[in-house]
C-alpha cells in the first residue's frame, strides 16, 4: 500500500470513529500526565535525598567520639572515661589499616558570644565554636578557597560555615517575632558578624577569662546537623584556643571533640569498630543514613504501585473501547477481508491508526506533566526551608521520565490494539459474510 | 484441466465446525470464462457457503477449488486474500457502504489498500461508475440512495479491480420489483460490457431468468433446476 494512501486511509478512519478515539486520547493523556508527574516527583525526590545523604551522611564516614555510659533513664550520658580524644589517639587512629582520612573536629573550649546587625539592630547570641578542615565540608562551599585559616589577630574576616537550621529557625518563627523579612540562602552567604571570645550571656559567671572580638564572614551554610552551630577552620580554633589558654595559664592541649573517619568501604566499619572500642571510643555511622535509604525505597514502591494501578486501568478503559469500536467496525472489516486486502495490511493499518493517537497523546501528557512539575518544584524551591533537600528534576530525569512514561504507555496500549485487532480479524476469517 | 474455465469445482465437501452432516457433499461445478450462471436452492441449502468457498473465504473439508486456473485449497489464508483480490469481485446480501463517504469513494475505497494512487483510485472509479451508468451517483452518500442504487452501486464497487469473475448472492433480495429489475440489468450490462464471468446465487424467480440453464443446489449437490420448479 502507498504510504499516501495510507495516510488517506488513516485520516478517513480517525474522522468516522472520532468520539472513540478522543475518548482514549483523553484516557492516555490523563494517564501519561499522572505516571510521568509520579514517576519524575519520585525520581527528583530520590535523587534529592540521595544527594543530601551523599554529601552529608557519606556511608564511608564514620564520627568517631569517646564512649559514654547510657543513664538515659535519667536524661543524661555520662562520658567515662574521657571527653575528648587526645592528639596521640588521633595519630594512632589515621594510621589504623582502615582509614583513609581523618578530619578531627576542635571545638572552643570558651564561652563565646556572637554579635550582628541586621536592619539595623543588634542581636546577639551565645554560640559553639567547632573546626573543622576543608575537604570535608568542601562540598558545600560555593567557593572552597575562601575557607582557610587568616590572621583572625589582625582584623581579617574568619571565614564561617553557618548551619542552615539557624536560618530556618530565623526564616519559619523569629523573623515573625520580630516582623522582620524572611532570608535566602544566598543574602545569608556574605553576611559579617562578630564572635566575643571569652563573652557569655547565657553563661554568664562562667565568662571571666580574657576577652578578644573576631571579624567573621559566613562563606557557606550546611545541612549537616552534625554541624550544628558555627564552624571556622580547624587551625583558627586552635589558634584561638593557644591564645585563650596562654591568657589563662591553662596548659595548652591539642584535643579534639570528635572526628570524622573516612574508610575505604563499608565492609570495613566492623573490624574499625573492634580497634576503636580497644581504645574506648565509638565509631558511629549516621543513623539517618538507614532511615533514608527505607525512606527512598518506600517512596519508589509506593510510586511503582501507583503508576501500576494508573496503567492497569488505563489499559482496561482502552480495551473495552477498543473492542467495542472494533465491533462497529466489523463491517467494513468483512469488506476488506471479502476484497481481497491482507489480514497483515489491514491489522497494521488499524495498529498504526491506534499507535498514532496513543503516541500523540501519551507526548502531550507527558510533556505537561514534566513542565507542570519543574515549575512546581522551582517554586517549592522558593518556598522549602534552607535546610531541606529541595529536589530538582534535571533534564536527565525528565528525559528518563519521559521516555518511561512514552515506552509503558505506547507500548502497554499498543499491544492492547494489536490484540483487540488481532480477535477482530479471527473472527472476521471464522464467519466472513454470511 | 480445461483452461478455459472460469471455476471448476471437483468432489467438493464442506461440514460448518460444529455439524456433523455435510452441507456440501461431493459437489461438481465447472463454470466457463464468460458465462453467466444462476444457482438456486431453498434457505440454508448452502448456496452463500458455496460462494465463500469459491472466494477463499472458507477452506472445504476435501475437494478441489480451481478459480481462474489457481487451485485456491492449496494457498495460505494471504495467498487466497490476495487471489481473491486479482481475481474475485463478491457483492454480497448486505451492501455495506461505508455511510460517511460518497459513492465514488466506495468505490474506489478497496483500490487504496492497493497500488492505486488515490487519484488512480477515484478516476477508476469515476469511469466503473459512468461505464454501469451510476455517474449521477457519484456524490451521493449512500444513505440517501434507494435500496436498488445501493444494490447497484455494491455490484460497482465489487467490480472496481477489474475482476474477470463476479460472485453475487441475492442481489434482489428486499428490493421491489423495479429496483430488482434495474439491479438484474446491470448484471447483463456487466456481462456483456465487461465480459465478466458472473455466478448468481438467489432463490429469487426472476434472477433465474438471467440464465438459461440455472442449477439448484439440494442436498449438498447442484443440479439443473426442472421446469417450473420455481413457480
Amino acid at each position: 500500500m502507498r504510504l499516501g494512501n495510507a495516510l488517506f486511509l488513516l485520516r478517513k478512519h480517525w474522522r468516522f470513529h472520532w468520539a472513540s478515539w478522543l475518548i482514549v486520547a483523553l484516557l492516555v493523556a490523563v494517564s501519561a500526565f499522572v505516571i510521568a508527574l509520579i514517576g519524575g516527583a519520585t525520581r527528583a525526590v530520590n535523587a534529592a535525598l540521595r544527594e543530601w545523604s551523599s554529601d552529608i551522611f557519606p556511608p564511608t564516614v564514620l564520627t568517631v567520639r569517646p564512649a559514654t555510659e547510657d543513664f538515659s533513664l535519667f536524661g543524661f550520658q555520662l562520658a567515662v572515661p574521657q571527653t575528648q580524644i587526645m592528639r596521640e589517639t588521633i595519630d594512632q587512629i589515621a594510621v589504623m589499616p582502615e582509614v583513609e582520612r581523618l578530619f578531627p573536629v576542635v571545638v572552643l573550649t570558651f564561652p563565646t558570644h556572637a554579635e550582628a546587625t541586621f536592619m539595623g539592630e543588634g542581636f546577639g547570641t551565645d554560640a559553639v565554636v567547632a573546626g573543622i578542615d576543608l575537604p570535608l565540608v568542601r562540598s558545600e562551599l560555593a567557593s572552597p578557597e575562601q575557607f582557610v585559616p587568616v590572621d583572625w589577630l589582625g582584623g581579617q574576616r574568619v571565614p564561617v560555615l553557618l548551619s542552615s537550621y539557624f536560618v530556618d529557625l530565623y526564616n519559619l518563627m523569629y523573623a515573625q517575632t520580630i516582623s522582620a523579612p524572611a532570608l535566602s540562602e544566598q543574602t545569608v552567604l556574605g553576611f559579617e558578624f562578630d564572635l566575643s571570645i571569652g563573652e557569655s550571656v547565657l553563661g554568664g559567671s562562667l565568662a571571666r577569662g580574657p576577652r578578644s572580638r573576631v571579624r567573621c564572614r559566613i562563606v557557606g551554610l550546611t545541612r549537616n546537623p552534625q554541624l550544628l552551630g558555627v564552624t571556622i577552620p580547624r587551625q583558627t580554633v586552635e589558634e584561638m584556643r593557644r591564645w585563650y589558654e596562654e591568657r589563662t595559664g591553662i596548659r595548652p592541649t591539642s584535643a579534639c571533640s570528635y572526628a570524622f573517619v573516612e574508610i575505604g568501604d563499608t565492609g570495613q566499619i566492623d573490624s574499625l569498630r573492634e580497634r576503636l572500642a580497644v581504645m574506648d571510643l565509638l565509631a558511629e555511622s549516621p543513623p539517618h543514613v538507614g532511615r533514608l535509604s527505607t525512606l527512598e525505597r518506600l517512596l519508589s514502591l509506593t510510586s511503582a504501585v501507583l503508576q501500576a494501578v494508573i496503567l492497569g486501568l488505563t489499559l482496561f478503559g482502552c480495551f473495552c473501547l477498543m473492542a467495542l469500536q472494533m465491533e462497529n467496525r466489523r463491517p467494513s472489516l468483512v469488506f476488506l477481508h471479502v476484497s481481497g486486502v491482507p489480514g497483515p495490511i489491514i491489522r497494521r493499518l488499524m495498529v498504526g491508526e491506534a499507535g498514532i493517537v496513543v503516541a500523540i497523546a501519551s507526548a502531550l501528557g507527558t510533556v505537561a506533566a514534566l513542565v507542570l512539575l519543574n515549575r512546581s518544584l522551582v517554586a517549592l524551591t522558593r518556598i522549602l526551608p534552607v535546610s531541606v533537600p529541595t529536589p530538582e528534576l534535571t533534564p536527565l530525569m525528565m528525559v528518563l521520565t519521559g521516555a518511561v512514561t512514552l515506552a509503558l504507555l505506547i507500548g502497554a496500549v499498543t499491544l492492547v490494539a494489536v490484540a483487540v485487532v488481532a480477535a477482530q480479524l479471527r473472527g472476521v476469517g471464522r464467519r466472513p459474510v454470511e | 484441466m480445461n483452461s478455459d474455465s472460469a471455476i471448476r469445482i471437483q468432489s467438493l465437501t464442506h461440514t460448518h465446525p460444529g455439524e456433523s452432516a455435510p452441507l456440501l457433499e461431493s459437489l461438481e461445478l465447472t463454470l466457463a470464462t464468460g458465462e453467466l450462471l444462476t444457482i438456486t436452492g431453498p434457505s440454508g441449502a448452502g448456496k452463500t457457503t458455496l460462494l465463500n468457498l469459491i472466494a477463499g473465504l472458507l477452506v472445504p473439508n476435501r475437494g478441489s477449488i480451481r478459480v481462474m486456473d489457481r487451485e485456491m485449497t492449496s494457498l495460505s489464508a494471504s495467498d487466497r486474500a490476495r487471489w481473491r483480490g486479482r481475481v474475485i469481485g463478491y457483492a454480497y446480501q448486505d451492501t455495506r457502504l461505508l455511510p460517511q463517504l460518497d459513492v465514488q469513494t466506495n468505490v474506489a475505497w478497496p483500490l487504496l489498500f492497493g497500488d492505486h494512487s488515490r487519484r488512480e483510485a477515484l478516476r477508476q472509479a469515476q469511469r466503473l461508475l459512468a461505464r454501469l451508468g451510476l455517474e449521477a451517483l457519484a456524490s451521493h452518500r449512500p444513505t440517501t440512495l434507494s435500496g436498488g442504487e445501493q444494490r447497484r452501486v455494491a455490484l460497482a464497487r465489487a467490480l472496481a479491480g477489474h475482476p474477470p469473475l463476479l460472485l453475487v448472492d441475492e442481489p434482489t433480495a428486499n428490493l421491489d420489483d423495479e429496483a430488482a429489475a434495474s439491479v438484474l440489468d446491470l448484471l447483463r450490462q456487466v456481462r456483456r460490457e465487461l465480459h465478466t464471468t458472473v455466478l448468481v446465487v438467489s432463490h429469487h424467480r426472476e434472477v433465474l431468468e438471467l440464465c438459461p440453464t440455472p442449477l439448484t443446489l439440494r442436498g449438498g449437490r447442484l443440479s439443473p433446476l426442472r421446469e417450473g420448479a420455481m413457480a
